[in-house]
């Protein structure tokens, strides 16, 4: 009994030990040399602005060469070094708050996925901005940023913490070939969609040959989006202008139906499916049909990767049915880049930053091959990037614009994911109806919002 | 007569072994009981004491318990399969002399292959449209059109059994032929003079004989098993649906997709009682199995 | 029950050892027969290799009349008892005993009732239930030999069966087994390297030095005639000592000399090297045949006292022959002095003489028919 007390005692103190520090230890910052007095440089020393010294980098996979050239040119232009850390999309939030709240306090420069904007905002990630954005308002020509990611990526509660990075957006792209072959021609609903799948699929799965491939897998960014897809255009949406939870209108069980319905007919199979898989049996013909963001033509033409160079067409994702039905664009995926509440350089940090975010650089790495789609409208009218992208595809993206909705942002967003992500998973195969994985998703939403 | 130091000097001897066990064992289980005491997240640690709420909310926590449920059915089927392929291998070997170290070498390699990369491989096999597995099962006629293994509600948990057992098979081989080899050699060759079958001398010597390490072995494996992440994380990251999802597997959810640490403490801290009880129960048994037989 | 024939049986193990070479021997039906030997000299592989354990390299083994050598040990309906009685650990005492008759299938009541037969004749009724790890070494020892027996086999082979009990236990434990076994009455092979056992039970002794039989006889043959020099070191205790001798003839009269002291041959081994000459051989001679005086008598050598053990009953006396040592045994208590001369003669009747080259006895023929 003796011992028994011992051990309880020493764990009781331990704990009132924890509780009462619970220390929010911050990495030691280094001062280094601020960047002052360089702007008007006498000629005599042709030394770089920020020589000898290094950043951290945060970014995700998909950004793995744009953030290289970016490390790049910025090491040319002001000799500091930046070290490019890759992490998977998924992973990227979770990283950076892990970075902050263990007290290492790696990282400098964060690329982010932007509905956790909240999250890190919370978790006392990402530094405020405001002062900033005040200081650089000219040079960073604001009113050019597109109005769809200018604030969503940008601001919880009034405050700024971010810029906008990458703006991307779901389009319905479509082999012309198989098209061609199987005489169906691009839909302009969802039931058109359905269709369309279904009958190519019925015809042309014996030679491997799909109506289209529909991303499933079970992560948020990917299922969500594609779920969003059909949602917005069903009229539905997550919550409504009060910020009441509304996952089970019937707009958006008629948009998880039609989801479930068309997986059915897509390529094998549809909850196993992400990027790699999907961007597979597109560059292969084996999908008629995806939903991908604007890069995909670019990777489409290149001979290396593509078997179907030239063959394909873009156009708005279908329209849903009913009378709340419109035509949107998701912005799915999208990120946004700030920098770390406890980088260790800040100065350099905030110098990257204003670096990325600056008009010309933007034109810059928007027209190189690196998957970073526009965030200015003067991109939009750049007849560089216009060449790079194609006419078709800018003005699809302006077309999206006037339609687009984006993903909610709030601290919470990220816990609310998680059981949305699995309802949709458990309706995709089957294992609940549309009506019983929406249900569920509202109680389990309304119980989170309700603490 | 010893004098100070030499007294002294075996503990200070233990102090490394001490300093280790306290910072590897010690220290992160009272944290992480405390952790589950309180209202913790990733941020902000230790944020508010709530005594045993969080435990009352893992009790009413259908994921958890499908989870648990999950992680059990894992275990104790690729367990079961591993330890009985890996004894049968041993037993089929066991006569052979000179079982060179190449062989074993060979028969070990799935162990020693770090298990993310295990798990890379496997998906590749698995991949619906450019994986081994699809692709042999249709060139030998098996099966018509492609499968999505890791897709497909009731193959997805076969799926990562199958390759847990590829993994983790030659662990159990390896052991049992320990196991074998260090029976005694001389009842066995009464057993010949005697005039006892195959079968016989089986039944009634070797396996009773050895047994009590085919248990180890299985509680081993078994307490193995029961944290399974690697497969899960790489494979099918809990789905689809939540077929898939182990009890590790949710915790690690809680903790860094919700960023609920204290809750993923308490799950943590009842998910080690849960193994507690098993381990001992297996143990038990195993010593119940031993008295009896003498 | 069944006799047991050796003839020209080689065992050659892997990398060419040959561990049993051309050994031919056959024991009768019903005798109890000894293999005896120093480790290493090939009775463990020749009796594996009657019982089947171990392939024949060359040569037959017969039993009764039967060539054997292809049949498995099943087939051969042999018994064995282990060098530490190899008895099932997991098993009682009545499980043990039973194995072989399950092993037979054998209906459970006449299993049940060769059980306890054979618990009877060893006395271990009380103990049917027990785990054999639980036993003495003599309980284990009765428990294998009833292992064997319930089956009434046609050879009982035992491999140093008590080789590893104490000694106090192994003089009871010889007794025993004895009369066990003679109370069967079935033909027994008892392989040991300790001579005494061999002497004290067995009806033949073969006796086996490094793959060779060095002789085959009763232990009375053995032990006053050996055929080999090994036997006759081997046999007796304490040994009989050895010495380089040289016969010279002087006046008609055979002597035998050697650094230490010389003396005169009798008429019997006179003509003996009459009709032999031989003139460098080896003596051999067993303590008690070495007659101890204090006083010099007629044909006698003197030698140095070296040691004396006094063992109560009789004493050992340890004396200087050159650069070698002489053990002789005394019956009583002498007491001679360390460095003291005394006067030895040996026994005529039971010296023995072999050769350089190849240790044999060089007049066992004689030996033997006088």
């Amino acid at each position: 009994m003796n011992k028994f007390l011992k051990v309880l005692s020493i764990m009781v103190l331990f704990t009132m030990i924890f509780t009462a520090c619970a220390p929010k230890t911050k990495a030691e910052v280094v001062e280094e040399p601020t960047v002052a007095e360089e702007a008007d440089t006498n000629a005599a020393t042709t030394e770089k602005p920020l020589a000898g010294q290094e950043i951290t980098f945060l970014t995700i996979q998909p950004h793995t060469v744009a953030s290289q050239n970016l490390a790049q040119w910025f090491e040319e232009e002001t000799g500091c070094k930046v070290t490019v850390d890759v992490v998977p999309y998924d992973n990227v939030v979770e990283k950076a708050v892990l970075d902050v709240t263990s007290g290492v306090g790696y990282y400098d420069v964060i690329d982010f996925w932007y509905p956790g904007l909240g999250t890190l905002v919370e978790n006392g990630v990402l530094k405020n901005l405001d002062e900033w954005y005040a200081q650089n308002e000219a040079e960073l020509e604001l009113d050019d940023l597109i109005v769809t990611f200018k604030d969503v990526f940008t601001t919880i509660d009034g405050h700024k913490y971010a810029f906008p990075f990458d703006g991307d957006m779901h389009l319905l792209y479509y082999n012309t070939e198989i098209f061609e072959k199987y005489g169906q021609t691009f839909p302009t609903t969802w039931d058109e969609y359905y269709d369309t799948c279904k009958a190519i699929t019925e015809a042309g799965a014996a030679d491997g040959v799909y109506g289209c491939a529909i991303m499933g897998a079970k992560s948020p960014l990917i299922l969500i989006g594609t779920y969003l897809n059909r949602l917005g255009s069903y009229g539905g949406a997550f919550f409504d202008a009060d910020g009441n939870p509304t996952i089970n209108s019937p707009e958006a069980v008629a948009a998880l139906e039609a989801l479930v319905a068309q997986a059915e007919y897509a390529l094998p199979t549809a909850s196993a499916v992400a990027f790699d898989e999907a961007l597979g049996g597109w560059f292969t013909g084996k999908a008629a049909m995806v939903e991908f963001w604007t890069d995909l033509p670019g990777m489409t033409d290149d001979p290396e990767s593509s078997s179907i160079v030239g063959k394909w067409g873009v156009g708005p994702l279908p329209m849903g049915s009913g009378e709340k039905a419109k035509v949107v664009a998701s912005v799915n995926a999208g990120f946004g880049i700030g920098v770390s509440a406890v980088a260790p350089h800040p100065n350099a940090a905030m110098e990257f930053l204003k670096f990325v975010a600056r008009p010309d650089i933007a034109a810059r790495y928007n027209t190189v091959v690196g998957g970073i789609d526009p965030v200015r409208y003067s991109t939009l009218e750049d007849p560089a990037y216009i060449e790079f992208a194609g006419e078709d595809i800018v003005n699809a993206i302006k077309t999206a614009h006037a339609n687009a909705i984006t993903w909610p942002t709030s601290a919470k967003w990220f816990e609310l994911q998680e059981p949305l992500t699995d309802n949709l998973s458990l309706a995709l195969i089957g294992e609940k109806t549309p009506q019983q994985a929406l249900d569920d998703t509202q109680a389990t939403w309304l119980q989170i919002l309700g603490k | 007569m010893k004098n100070k130091l030499e007294q002294i000097s075996p503990r200070i001897m233990a102090i490394p072994a001490w300093v280790f066990l306290i910072f590897f064992s010690i220290v992160p289980l009272i944290y992480v009981v405390s952790s589950s005491l309180t209202n913790s997240t990733l941020a902000q640690p230790f944020k508010d004491f709530i005594w045993f709420n969080n435990y009352k909310q893992a009790i009413l926590d259908e994921n958890f318990g499908r989870s648990l449920l999950n992680t059990f059915l894992f275990a104790f089927v690729v367990t079961s399969l591993e330890t009985l392929l890996g004894f049968l291998l041993a037993y089929a070997v066991r006569g052979i002399r000179g079982l060179s170290t190449l062989l074993r070498s060979i028969a070990l390699l799935p162990m020693f292959t770090p298990p993310v990369a295990v798990s890379m491989i496997w998906k590749l096999i698995y991949d619906p449209n450019s994986g081994l597995m699809n692709h042999y099962l249709m060139q030998w006629g098996i099966t018509k059109g492609l499968i999505a293994f890791l897709g497909d509600s009731k193959l997805a948990f076969p799926s990562i059994m199958f390759a847990d057992i590829w993994q983790w098979t030659p662990f159990c081989f390896i052991l049992c032929y320990a196991a074998l080899q260090a029976l005694p050699k001389a009842p066995f060759e009464a057993a010949e003079v005697d005039g006892a079958s195959g079968w016989t001398v089986f039944k009634r010597l070797t396996l009773p004989l050895v047994l009590p390490q085919v248990i180890v072995v299985f509680l081993f494996k078994l307490l193995i098993s029961l944290k399974v992440f690697d497969l899960v994380y790489m494979l099918t990251f809990g789905g689809p649906g939540n077929i898939t999802q182990v009890a590790s597997f949710y915790i690690y959810r809680v903790a860094f997709k919700q960023f609920n640490t204290g809750y993923a403490a308490a799950l943590s801290f009842l998910m080690l009682l849960i193994i507690t009880i098993i381990a001992t129960l297996v143990i038990k048994g195993r010593e119940f199995f031993m008295r009896r037989s003498e | 029950m069944a006799s047991v024939e050796l003839r020209n049986v080689w065992k050659i193990y892997k990398g060419d050892v040959e561990a049993v070479k051309n050994v031919s021997w056959k024991c009768e039906d019903r005798e109890f027969f000894s293999i005896l030997g120093p480790s290493g000299c090939g009775k463990s592989s020749s009796l594996r290799m009657i019982a089947g354990l171990e392939e024949i390299t060359k040569g037959e083994i017969i039993f009764n009349d039967r060539v054997v050598n292809h049949l498995r040990p099943k087939e051969r309906n042999v018994a064995m008892v282990f060098e530490n009685w190899a008895l099932y650990p997991n098993l009682s005492v009545y499980e043990n005993i039973a194995f072989p008759l399950r092993a037979r299938n054998m209906p459970k009541n006449i299993i049940d009732e060769k059980v306890k037969a054979a618990a009877r004749f060893l006395d271990l009724e009380g103990i049917l239930h027990k785990n054999a790890q639980r036993l003495s070494g003599g309980e284990m020892q009765r428990v294998s030999i009833g292992r064997a027996i319930v089956r009434e086999p046609d050879v009982l082979i035992m491999d140093e069966p008590i080789s590893h009990l104490d000694a106090s236990l192994r003089a009871r434990m010889r007794e025993e087994l004895k009369t066990q076994v003679s109370r069967l009455g079935v033909t027994t092979l008892y392989i040991t390297h300790d001579q005494v056992e061999s002497m004290a039970m067995a009806d033949r002794i073969a006796v086996m030095n490094q793959g060779e039989i060095q002789q085959i006889g009763t232990p009375l043959e053995i032990y006053h005639h050996p055929y080999t020099e090994f036997v006759a070191g081997f046999i007796g205790e304490p040994p009989a000592n050895f010495v380089d001798v040289e016969v010279f003839v002087e006046k008609e009269k055979h002597f035998i000399k050697c650094s230490a002291f010389s003396f005169e041959l009798n008429k019997f081994w006179s003509k003996q090297f009459d009709s032999k000459r031989e003139n460098r051989i080896r003596m051999g001679v067993r303590p008690e045949d070495i007659g101890i005086s204090f006083e010099a008598t007629e044909n006698c050598c003197g030698l140095l006292v070296d040691f004396v053990e006094i063992q109560g009953d009789r004493t050992i006396i340890t004396l200087k022959v050159g650069d070698q040592l002489f053990l002789s045994e005394v019956l009583g208590d002498i007491r001679p002095e360390t460095g003291q001369t005394i006067y030895v003669k040996f026994n005529q009747d039971n010296i023995h003489f072999f050769s350089l080259e190849d240790g044999k006895n060089l007049f066992f023929d004689a030996e033997m028919k006088s």
